[in-house]
């Protein structure tokens, strides 16, 4: 997570939002300067082939300048907003794809960010849940898997797939509000530059 | 209508069926307290996006998308230039009456780009898949797909009635044993033999441990 705020002669990520609404092109390209490498990361864990992933950012990027007028910071930060845009524009992406069989046996957990400092405390939340929870979100939001997809996957009863799935984020919560509050309160705004 | 945990928390990973996803989208809209808890789930699941290693753009990138505002703008494509609204100084009061919309925007820009993701089409466009209608007593319930791989996909006509559920059970040796309940109209088979028999019964919703009504329709894989 990026916590430190911009420099002061740099525009806040609200303030860029707001100057796509008024139509410069600039503000688009830097909010692309700032989140474009989290967003292409994403899209190669998602998609895992390269070819189609550049697309899907541009669709992401694309969305969020024509609905930077109606972007409210009380809903969401403008990265989650961003990453939420981008995250359905992959799934979209690969449910459109020819269906491939479900696949568990060959499903490999991410391998963790090598970077210490900005993104340690996503990586301790996410390394914090036991495999079996780690599996079953990581299942969910990288492959876009439903209940009953999971529970054919998983050989749980549907039940325990939601269960499963509330106690990851609940575990998820407690360490970011945990190491979140020790590093200070950016650290839980998700790198918003506000 | 109401929504429970694990619905929002499906709804934040992008995995209700369409049917679903809306109801839970009208449900935002009209529920502050939904929406605060959707925001905390989504920062949340944030941190998987913030767990993995960077990457780098593709070299030209930024240009390539910079171009593309740039010939979508010049050929007047509507959804790339900025509403009028862009002008509006942003949380200004005169914003009030647009708080309702605000959230479409806000949180449903992702539900605009959210594939139609009808999974009927899509186990039906899956190269050897074969499509079956299901019937009982002459009415068609609902279609049956048969994928190469094995899978097979059942859909469902019709919703189940308010306050009830389909639930799919696989029949082994004429004993009903709980294969879990739909979500929404549809139910995806997987592992079950050649030949198997399955059955749809309609029970409460979250199912029961044995179906507590005659099924509506018996099949044979």
């Amino acid at each position: 997570m990026t916590a430190e705020p911009p420099p002061a002669h740099e525009p806040t990520d609200d303030a860029l939002i707001q100057a796509m609404a008024g139509g410069h092109e600039d503000a688009l390209r830097e909010l692309h300067r700032r989140y474009a490498r989290l967003l292409y990361a994403l899209g190669y864990r998602m998609l895992r082939q390269r070819d189609d992933v550049e697309a899907c950012v541009q669709d992401a990027f694309m969305n969020a300048w024509r609905h930077a007028a109606r972007f409210d910071p009380t809903r969401a930060s403008v990265k989650t907003w961003l990453v939420s845009i981008a995250h359905h524009r992959f799934l979209q992406e690969l449910r459109d794809r020819p269906e491939t069989a479900l696949e568990l046996e060959d499903w490999d957990a991410p391998v963790p960010s090598a970077d210490p400092t900005d993104r340690i405390l996503a990586s301790r939340a996410v390394e914090g849940l036991d495999a079996p929870q780690r599996q079953l979100v990581e299942l969910a939001y990288y492959r876009g898997y439903s209940h009953s997809e999971l529970a054919t996957l998983t050989g749980l009863p549907i039940g325990t797939v939601k269960s499963r799935l509330r106690a990851a984020l609940e575990r998820m919560r407690g360490v970011l509000a945990r190491e979140g509050s020790a590093r200070g309160p950016d650290a839980l705004e998700g790198g918003e530059r506000a | 209508m109401t929504v429970d945990r694990d619905q929002l928390i499906a709804y934040a990973l992008g995995i209700l069926p369409p049917a679903e996803e809306a109801r839970v989208q009208a449900a935002l809209e009209t529920s502050p307290e939904l929406r605060a808890t959707l925001r905390a789930e989504r920062e949340v699941l944030l941190a998987l996006t913030d767990a993995l290693p960077e990457v780098d753009p593709p070299a030209g990138a930024e240009d390539r998308l910079l171009a593309r505002l740039a010939s979508e703008r010049e050929a007047g494509t509507p959804a790339a230039a900025p509403s009028p609204r862009a002008a509006v100084p942003a949380r200004s009061t005169s914003w009030l009456p647009l708080a309702a919309l605000s959230l479409a925007a806000a949180l449903a820009l992702a539900f605009v780009v959210r594939p139609p993701a009808d999974p009927l089409q899509r186990y039906v466009q899956i190269p050897g898949a074969a499509t079956q209608a299901v019937t009982a007593n002459g009415n068609t319930l609902g279609q049956l797909v048969r994928m190469p791989d094995g899978r097979a996909y059942l859909h469902l006509s019709q919703p189940a009635s308010t306050g009830r559920a389909y639930q799919m059970w696989q029949v082994q040796a004429g004993v009903p044993v709980s294969l879990g309940v739909f979500e929404g109209q549809g139910f995806l088979l997987a592992g079950l033999p050649p030949g198997a028999t399955i059955a749809v019964s309609v029970e409460p919703p979250g199912g029961s441990p044995q179906p507590t009504t005659t099924p509506i329709l018996v099949q044979t894989l």
